[in-house]
């Protein structure tokens, strides 16, 4: 799920930086160094939608580097998978355990065992495609799935999930080919 | 036990008494004889084990006849001793008997053939010594408390304690106990013998299993000296070793009986084959010993010197023999190995008849014997025998009479069988050995060793083969005790741990889910997940432990604690039920292998925690560089994929992957790795940890970590790929860098992407701005521009703020040179001097007027900075320099001839939207394939050269290449000496003899005619078959080889190394073979 939310975060300046566009400098680093980070309890930060310029305060001097640290105030769009949320996602990779996902940068593992009875054993080795029994399904490499989040790790700067297909209205909802459109 | 191996020596002792002197006084004679007691005691303990294989019959008419010679003995001595000094003797020794007593009769439950010590002393003795002892108080006391204490003295006495004046026994008992640890010195003491006949209890009672334990000093007081007596050596014939020394021994006695004894202390039969042992303090003695004695060859008689004669006595530690019953292995032949069980043991223990499953291959039997002599060698697989099959091949097995097993058996080919398995007689020790603790028989083993279908036997007769029915009942009792510790653990808590999650399975609140808080043995408290839950105000609910379960959902990661998997984690991918199982289980994706296991939930704990897997052998570990040794060629080495019980799978540098065990590494390879430096296809440096994508080859389009690198092998971590943990092998030509948190580390001076950092790249100052160490510089070629070191040329192999360590090219030597002091004149391959003028490439007009600044003095190179911090202009993600790449595009922007001053061409040199469209960090520009070998050879007016770019253009089949073609770049790679080529105008063909500066070429036609002709009045002829051809693009840019075969759009050549090479067919020139 996308949210926004007020976060705070702190920037390490060398002196070098300190001029006029002090602040300026402050909110690209903060941009570079927090989007696309995957924050343990928030989510991945999607972007950096504000950052109130008048809110950086001074910054503390560190004895023995000389840098400077700012605490930044930011509000951020965020994606945090919750589980049992349903989301849409891309397959981008099929093997025999299953295949994975990725809903923007969150990557998804979709486990065999979590997919519907007649899918279960229709990994198709030649085509890297999980198909379904009557040949209905076919769930390959550039597919979009509707899933469910069931679990999720945090791990160092990096978020994973496991979801599920195997429910009403999930599994494959594009085909790949039309995704375009 | 113990009187066993003794026995005989001990009524030998008594009248082999050397100085035998039986009208000696009595105290001399008799302390005599304790001596020689004592030291045929401990003869005994090591004559022991060898002569323990006495049938049990002889031994008992042995000890009989010791003990009738020993009363003998005794009789008449103690009748010529004087009473007076007999008696105190004798109480005494009944006294510190009490005691030995009582354990001896313990110790004979346990032993039960010592009635020797029963016969001395009956139990009354003991009784009546201790309450006569309290004589006076007895008269005193009624019957009934007399009773009471001496039931009390009895148990005391028992336990050691001593009353009233039997202190002075016990005082002495404890001595002669330290006595005994101290000690055991051959030379018995005095006090020792005047306690004559406790000495001999105490070493009888020794012999059993009393203490053994001697420390190195006193054992180094057992080794014989000259003093003792001395061995001497007879051969006799193999297995008569006994007895002959049986028949000494009964020469002994009968010369003893007629008042001329043998000078002999003993005879052994160590474990020596064919040799006996004579001990003796005169060598005369032994000759008459062994006179007369058939079977002994007198003259090998030879003296064992002192030294020796430890050796002679040392036991080997004897395996423990076997037993009817008992499992054994076979340790010959084809049987080698397999299980035996031992049906009767002969020859005292010499030889044993075994049951062994067969190993018959009956289809030998048809063979023509030539060849059955190599099938032999072949061992074959267990079957039971079958007398029905055997007669179905022909041949007959008769019913013949087992002598051994008292029973008719079939035989067939030498062998007996019975009920299917084979019989048969084996030596002990050379055939088979006893199955030992650490290697007992497996219930494989056993399961094979079982013979089930006893239905179809002829023999059996419904019931089962005996041997058959021990592996069952033994596969029974594995099996149950297995049973026993399987469930052992797990019901009792329900592998419960507090703060573990749990589900409520029973009663009201099923359901319910919360955290475990406290477990006892039967109940645990619960504190409810849900806060909402309202529960009387207490918080914590009590369960019973059998109420709750252990709740592991999907999604959660875990450990397994227990179990054939304990100590793996991974992520829950799914939680069933399975039929029959009261226990959920789990199907886990293990991190380590990428693998599905199934494990109970109650193995389960959730847990942060990932591990390795079995993460280390032998020092390596998982996705270690290793260097492999053996297999062809010296330098392969490899990523450890697994790491096994007992070996790696390691995927070498081909990407081959191949299990190796410890010894085949020699060594690891991960800082070389670590330090390790590679260039993508577009010449970006990479690093291990780096992110790249990769651009060709069978990997193509995957994205991956580079895990590890071995010289241009980059052994890539892909996490979605489950085959070899996720590590493959690239090339490092093949692959794309990627990634942005690449290069805004390694971009200080990287200009182009972020304004960040705009004050390098604009070289506003030197040093003044720079705040970070500038590692752009590491690595380039600089010019030094003053100073001692003036116009050398060099590599930059470290920076600080102030200084650069520039590495001469020219000396070997390292010099420190002020960082305005050095301009960067080239990458790390090679100097070029037009750097400073090629710098073509700033994206914005910051940057061109930063460029525009070139001709000023600033930019003379009196500004390293700058010149640092060019490559990364160019392309916004390359920070390599690659002389060709930028001939191209100056060429082609220029529009100029080149090599002129371009300075003044700046402001039409690609807009920054040009450039952004090239998309350099994303895909690969086809120019980039360019080697930079061939940037010398430009020459032709680059407007006029499309048709030729285009034809490469779209053979390159990028689709940054149309980009190419707009800017009017020409890709005229080909465009070299020694290729072939067509004339546009006449399709005549020629071959490129010479390049001009210009970009036209002089070509000879084949008439040997020559004509000067552009880049694009020729095109490349496609090479054929067997043509020499030179590749002008992909990894192999510059190989020249023979075209072998053509393969759809890939072409297979061999270069003049012989190698083969596959390479796409449109990135191939025609070239003359000759010169």
């Amino acid at each position: 799920m996308f949210y926004v939310k007020q976060l705070e975060h702190e920037i390490v300046l060398t002196p070098v930086h300190f001029g006029p566009k002090l602040k300026a400098t402050i909110v690209r680093l903060l941009k570079e160094e927090v989007e696309g980070l995957a924050l343990a309890n928030y989510g991945y930060v999607v972007n950096v939608i504000e950052v109130p310029e008048d809110q950086i305060k001074s910054g503390i001097i560190e004895y023995d580097s000389g840098d400077v640290v700012f605490t930044v105030k930011y509000t951020a769009l965020l994606l945090r998978p919750f589980i049992n949320e349903v989301l849409d996602a891309v397959v981008t990779q099929c093997n025999a355990l299953g295949f994975f996902a990725f809903c923007g940068p969150l990557r998804i593992f979709v486990s065999k065992h979590s997919m519907p009875e007649e899918m279960f054993n229709g990994f198709d080795g030649s085509k890297d495609a999980w198909i379904s029994d009557d040949k209905e399904v076919v769930i390959s490499s550039g597919c979009g799935v509707r899933l469910r989040i069931k679990g999720r790790t945090v791990e160092q700067g990096n978020i994973t999930a496991i979801g599920t297909i195997k429910d009403n209205y999930l599994g494959q909802i594009d085909d790949g080919e039309t995704m375009e459109s | 036990m113990s009187a066993r191996g003794g026995k005989f020596f001990r009524g030998g002792k008594k009248f082999l008494r050397p100085v035998a002197n039986d009208d000696d006084d009595d105290e001399e004679s008799s302390s005599e004889e304790e001596e020689e007691e004592e030291v045929s005691t401990k003869q005994k303990s090591t004559a022991n084990a060898n002569l323990s294989s006495d049938d049990s019959d002889e031994d008992d008419d042995d000890e009989d006849d010791d003990e009738e010679e020993e009363e003998e003995e005794e009789a008449p001595k103690k009748r010529k001793a004087a009473q007076a000094e007999e008696r105190p003797k004798k109480t005494k020794k009944a006294k510190m008997s009490s005691f030995f007593d009582e354990e001896a009769e313990d110790d004979d439950d346990e032993e039960g053939d010592d009635e020797v010590y029963g016969t001395h002393h009956d139990p009354d003795d003991v009784v009546r010594k201790h309450y006569t002892a309290d004589d006076i108080r007895k008269e005193q006391m009624d019957e009934e408390a007399r009773e009471i204490m001496r039931q009390q003295d009895l148990r005391r006495s028992r336990m050691g304690y001593g009353i009233g004046n039997q202190e002075r026994s016990v005082q002495e008992m404890a001595k002669e106990i330290e006595d005994r640890h101290r000690m055991q010195n051959r030379r018995v003491d005095r006090s020792v013998l005047d306690r004559g006949a406790v000495s001999r209890q105490r070493f009888d009672e020794d012999a059993p299993g009393g203490p053994e334990v001697y420390t190195a000093v006193s054992q180094q007081s057992l080794v014989p000296s000259v003093s003792d007596p001395s061995f001497w050596m007879i051969s006799c014939s193999n297995g008569k070793e006994q007895e002959m020394v049986f028949q000494i021994m009964n020469k002994c006695v009968a010369h003893a009986r007629q008042g001329r004894p043998l000078g002999i202390c003993g005879v052994i039969a160590a474990q020596s084959k064919g040799r006996i042992y004579v001990e003796s303090f005169s060598e005369p003695a032994v000759v008459e010993a062994i006179e007369g004695v058939r079977g002994l060859l007198q003259y090998t008689m030879k003296l064992v010197p002192i030294k020796d004669m430890t050796t002679v006595m040392t036991v080997v530690p004897k395996k423990k023999p076997v037993k009817k019953n008992e499992w054994v292995r076979m340790t010959r032949g084809h049987y080698k190995g397999d299980l035996a069980l031992v049906l009767d043991v002969r020859d005292s223990g010499l030889k044993c008849v075994v049951q062994v499953v067969p190993r018959l291959d009956l289809s030998l039997l048809d063979l023509p014997p030539e060849q059955a002599r190599v099938r032999r060698k072949i061992k074959p697989p267990q079957k039971f025998f079958n007398p029905q099959e055997v007669a179905s091949m022909g041949r007959q097995s008769i019913r013949q009479y087992h002598r051994a097993l008292d029973a008719h058996c079939d035989f067939f080919e030498n062998n007996f069988y019975r009920d299917g398995y084979l019989i048969k007689e084996v030596t002990v020790g050379s055939m088979i050995k006893p199955t030992t603790d650490e290697n007992p028989p497996s219930l494989d083993e056993l399961q094979r060793f079982r013979r089930k279908s006893s239905k179809d036997d002829r023999d059996s007769d419904g019931d089962e083969n005996e041997g058959s029915k021990i592996a069952a009942s033994l596969l029974d009792e594995l099996s149950d005790l297995q049973g026993k510790t399987g469930l052992g653990k797990a019901p009792e808590s329900g592998g419960l741990l507090i703060g573990d999650t749990v589900e409520v399975i029973e009663g009201d609140l099923v359901g319910m889910r919360g955290k475990l808080m406290s477990l006892d043995q039967t109940t645990v408290k619960v504190k409810p997940n849900d806060k909402s839950l309202d529960l009387g105000g207490t918080g914590e609910v009590e369960f019973l432990a059998s109420q709750v379960r252990k709740f592991i959902a999907v999604g959660h990661h875990v450990k397994v604690m227990d179990g054939r998997y304990a100590n793996e984690t991974g992520t829950v991918v799914a939680v069933e039920k399975l039929d029959g199982e009261t226990d959920l289980t789990a199907v886990v994706l293990t991190d380590a292998t990428r693998k599905e296991i199934s494990v109970r939930t109650s193995q389960l704990r959730e847990s942060a925690e990932v591990s390795v897997g079995q993460n280390s052998l032998a020092g390596y570990e998982l996705f270690d560089l290793v260097v492999l040794s053996g297999g062809g060629s010296a330098n392969e080495v490899g990523v450890i994929v697994r790491v096994g019980l007992e070996d790696f799978t390691v995927v070498n540098n081909h990407g081959i992957n191949r299990d190796v065990r410890p010894e085949e590494l020699r060594g690891k390879r991960n800082t070389m790795s670590n330090r390790a430096v590679a260039l993508d296809v577009q010449g970006n440096q990479m690093r291990c940890g780096d992110s790249v994508n990769v651009a060709e080859g069978p990997h193509k389009g995957k994205a991956a970590t580079i895990k590890r690198m071995s010289r241009a092998q980059l052994f890539l971590y892909s996490q979605t790929r489950l085959e070899h943990a996720g590590i493959f092998v690239v090339r490092s030509r093949s692959c794309v860098l990627s990634g942005s948190r690449n290069q805004s580390r390694t971009g200080a001076g990287d200009g182009g992407s972020t304004p960040f950092a705009t004050p390098q790249s604009q070289s506003r100052g030197p040093a003044g701005g720079r705040g970070k160490r500038d590692d752009a510089l590491v690595g380039k070629t600089v010019r030094i521009q003053a100073g001692q070191w003036k116009g050398y040329l060099g590599a930059v192999c470290d920076a600080t703020a102030t200084h650069v360590q520039v590495e001469l090219h020219s000396r070997l030597k390292k010099v420190m040179v002020i960082r305005e002091r050095v301009a960067v004149v080239g990458d790390k391959f090679g100097a070029t001097e037009d750097m400073s003028q090629n710098d073509p490439n700033s994206q914005n007009t910051a940057a061109a007027s930063a460029y525009a600044a070139a001709a000023t003095p600033m930019h003379g190179g009196a500004t390293p900075m700058h010149g640092g911090a060019t490559p990364m202009h160019e392309s916004g993600g390359d920070e390599v320099w690659r002389p060709g790449a930028m001939d191209e595009e100056q060429v082609a922007d220029n529009s100029g001839v080149w090599g002129a001053d371009t300075s003044s061409e700046k402001n039409t040199f690609g807009s920054p939207a040009n450039d952004a469209d090239d998309g350099w960090g994303s895909s690969q520009a086809g120019n980039t394939w360019q080697p930079s070998g061939e940037k010398q050879e430009p020459g032709v007016d680059p407007n006029q050269s499309a048709p030729a770019d285009n034809q490469i253009a779209v053979k390159h089949e990028e689709p940054a290449m149309a980009t190419d073609t707009d800017t009017n770049n020409n890709n005229d790679v080909w465009f070299m000496e020694r290729v072939c080529v067509q004339l546009k105008s006449d399709e005549r063909s020629a071959v490129i003899k010479e390049i001009n500066a210009d970009k036209t070429a002089v070509v000879e036609l084949d008439d040997r005619s020559t004509q000067t002709v552009r880049v694009d009045e020729v095109s490349r002829v496609n090479p054929k078959e067997k043509d020499m051809v030179l590749v002008i693009g992909g990894a192999d840019v510059g190989v020249e080889g023979e075209l072998v075969c053509i393969d759809g759009t890939d072409a297979i050549l061999k270069d003049s190394n012989e190698d083969f090479k596959i390479v796409d067919f449109v990135l191939l020139a025609k070239i003359t073979s000759d010169n």
